[in-house]
């Protein structure tokens, strides 16, 4: 059983296990593009694109692409935005790992070499593991393969530390791994076919996971026309920390369904057979000895069934929604609070699939500068049956959640991946957002965002759907009376200025109920 | 089920049955036609009718995803009335450009005999199915305008919706119709539903660069495949 480790409890700046990953992602770079075994063409599985990869000095005119077959059999292959994101990228992860350690073996190195984890979550762990932020090796020699120069940090400036206020792990209190449209977009994400960018990314895909891509990515000196290989889809997986990034959302997968809750991975058909039930293509990775290994997501539920377990699957984050178990004692998660800080008592999120639209602004709000505003209208009838659920969640604490409530930003387009923004609910007009933070309804990493809003691109240009639970700041304003209103102000706050020629724009802005 | 497949089907079933329906009364309107009577070659009322009856019958499965994302994210009180604005819009913009290709289909067959027609019709729709702007026009159909959702401007932005996807389907599909509507009287219908099967198959695939070159839809052919690997897998394992 090989062993995935947390790499910040590993001994040292060069443990063994980053010293003989280091070697292999060498011997993996000095493969031609074309080999299906060579660093490039795993990264291009993810994504490829020609013009950023010459930028990023992935690509020389020398180089061959693969043959036609090749590519589209294997490359843009990753799965985003898509209740196939989590199993696919398992796969990814396994056969990569699987390459990695043939080279190390083929270097005299351990046969039991697992890749480790990045667990940003855990304190004082937040930076980027020493051996990926220097340029040398242990002896001094200046081609550390795990260092990459378009790696630019939250800053822009080179320095990866990741602002962990920015993360959260509100993905794992989600009771179902399958979302609906409009309302929860579940742990995993929504049914959909094979999916390789665009629309509504699912709670653990949002965050951490989009975040960190930006955040570790970033744009040189903030300028989005250098952004860092981490923060575009197109290039994230020839940076060698993407790897120890994935292995930390695959950790969390297998934390979300870890006992005693009762979470479950989707038992339909759709989603155990993959999107070739419906005549799409295949899940293929090319492996070690040559071969094409055809996965389905089946195949990717249990990682001891796969040949692996993590050392530690506690998820150690914060979580702004803490819940215990309800009379009912589904869907719930223990444990999931910040350490030393007790689970708050009586909320419990339960599994509801009636979701209905009870606002909504007008179409397309466009985001530069410093901030953006818009009003939600609220209709008079669903605002009516929100307000009567939050009398009843409040009157009646224990007998757990009649609705929840979500706010959608639908059809986010722009030109900029490593654009991040916070988005808050409820703060009148001309008030500083800093004396609201309860009111802070969630936050958007663009990842992926300039392919989606390509028009001609896999989802006609629809751009990315975020989704906020918003049920806490909704009982907050029924609280106050401030829900019974025609129009509830919605703020958009960038971490960075957004430039006009970003091309930032929300389709719609609605709130709907999820519930009864 | 899933929510969404849920979803799929409470859209699908209903467009379905009405677009059946509607090809039942095109055949019956077809054999009116083979019992003798006149083509077309003016627009008269029953003739507008046979041309809604064409525009529902082959058209409406194409709006069954615009009609999903309308009946998703609208609010539940307006929901028959946002399909119906979203219908309005649609059909209004088809059966307008329908009289228009039914117009250019009796002027080309008073020129040129009843076969010339027909490989004019035929060479017409393959040449702009390879075209560029054909595939600009489908994946545009993939995409649809934000709608306001609440209010009055909701019926104008619902209405606005199915003119926008009309306008994109015409111009994906305008040729295909035209090539239906230059065949002989007697072979419509037939060169209709091929034309109809072929049209839902190629909204299978996904959107993709436009460029110049052939196009077939080849997504619909693996659907086919795997529903049918699928179900002979299904009988061995209850065998």
């Amino acid at each position: 059983m090989f062993v995935r480790k947390n790499v910040w409890g590993l001994r040292g700046t060069w443990p063994d296990e980053l010293l003989w990953y280091a070697r292999g992602v060498k011997a993996m770079k000095a493969r031609p593009l074309a080999t299906p075994t060579s660093w490039r063409f795993y990264a291009g599985m993810h994504g490829f694109n020609q013009a950023l990869w010459q930028q990023l000095g992935y690509f020389a005119t020398t180089d061959r692409l693969p043959s036609a077959t090749a590519v589209r059999k294997f490359w843009d292959q990753c799965q985003h935005g898509s209740w196939y994101f989590l199993p696919w990228h398992r796969g990814y992860l396994l056969a990569l790992e699987k390459n990695v350690r043939q080279a190390i073996v083929d270097a005299g190195g351990p046969a039991d070499w697992a890749l480790p984890y990045w667990n940003y979550f855990k304190s004082g762990q937040s930076a980027l593991p020493k051996a990926f932020a220097t340029p040398k090796w242990p002896d001094g020699a200046n081609d550390n393969p795990l260092f990459v120069r378009p790696r630019y940090g939250p800053n822009g400036d080179g320095k990866v530390v990741l602002p962990v206020q920015l993360l959260d792990l509100d993905a794992l209190n989600d009771p179902d791994f399958t979302g609906v449209a409009g309302g929860s977009p579940g742990f995993g994400g929504l049914d959909t076919g094979f999916h390789h960018g665009g629309g509504v990314h699912g709670a653990l895909e949002t965050n951490p996971h989009d975040y960190v891509h930006g955040l570790v990515g970033g744009a040189r000196n903030n300028d989005r026309q250098f952004p860092g290989a981490m923060s575009i889809p197109a290039s994230a997986a020839l940076d060698p920390i993407f790897w120890l990034h994935h292995a930390n959302i695959d950790r969390l997968w297998s934390s979300w369904l870890r006992p005693p809750t009762t979470h479950a991975n989707p038992t339909d058909t759709a989603w155990k057979r993959g999107p070739t039930r419906s005549g799409e293509r295949k899940f293929q990775l090319p492996l070690p000895d040559g071969t094409t290994w055809t996965y389905s997501p089946a195949d990717m539920v249990d990682t001891a069934t796969l040949g692996y377990q993590y050392d530690d699957l506690t998820p150690a984050g914060s979580s702004r929604r803490r819940v215990t178990p309800g009379p009912q004692g589904a869907g719930t998660v223990v444990g999931m609070a910040a350490a030393g800080a007790a689970p708050e008592g009586g909320a419990v999120a339960t599994s509801r699939r009636d979701v209905e639209l009870v606002g909504a602004s007008a179409p397309s709000l466009a985001v530069s500068g410093a901030d953006a505003s818009t009003d939600v209208r609220m209709d008079p009838g669903g605002r009516g049956k929100v307000m009567a659920a939050r009398g009843l969640a409040a009157a009646q604490p224990a007998a757990g959640e009649p609705d929840r409530v979500f706010l959608n930003l639908e059809n986010v387009r722009g030109k900029n991946d490593a654009t991040s923004f916070s988005v808050y609910v409820g703060v009148p007009a001309g008030a500083d957002v800093a004396d609201y933070p309860n009111r802070l309804a969630g936050k958007v990493a663009l990842f992926g965002v300039r392919a989606a809003s390509d028009p001609d691109g896999d989802h006609a240009g629809q751009g990315l759907t975020y989704v906020f639970d918003i049920t806490r700041i909704a009982d907050e304003l029924h609280a106050e009376n401030g829900l019974d209103v025609d129009d509830l102000p919605v703020r958009i706050v960038p971490n960075h200025p957004v430039a006009d020629d970003e091309q930032l724009t929300i389709g719609r802005i609605s709130i709907f109920r999820q519930g009864r | 089920m899933t929510p969404a497949e849920r979803q799929r089907r409470q859209v699908r079933t209903p467009v379905l049955a009405v677009s059946a329906a509607a090809w039942l009364g095109l055949a019956a309107i077809g054999h009116r036609h083979a019992g003798g009577h006149s083509e077309m070659t003016v627009i008269d009322p029953l003739t507008l009718a046979e041309l809604a009856l064409m525009v529902v019958a082959m058209m409406g499965p194409m709006t069954i995803g615009l009609l999903r994302e309308v009946v998703e994210r609208g609010v539940p009180a307006r929901r028959w009335r946002d399909v119906a604005n979203v219908l309005a819009g649609y059909s209004a913009a088809w059966v307008g450009v329908s009289v228009e290709l039914a117009l250019v289909a009796a002027l080309v067959r008073t020129t040129v005999s009843p076969g010339v027609a027909a490989l004019v019709g035929l060479a017409a729709a393959v040449v702009w199915q390879c075209t560029p702007a054909k595939q600009r026009c489908l994946n545009r159909t993939h995409a649809h305008r934000p709608v306001a959702g609440i209010g009055w401007v909701a019926d104008r932005d619902a209405r606005r919706l199915g003119v926008d996807h009309a306008c994109w389907c015409i111009g994906s599909c305008w040729a295909l119709m035209l090539a239906a509507l230059l065949v002989a009287p007697g072979q419509q219908l037939a060169v209709m539903a091929v034309a109809s099967v072929w049209l839902w198959a190629e909204r299978l695939d996904r959107p993709t660069r436009p460029t110049w070159r052939p196009r077939l839809p080849v997504k619909a052919v693996r659907l086919a495949v795997a529903q049918l690997q699928l179900r002979v897998v299904s009988r061995s394992s209850s065998a």
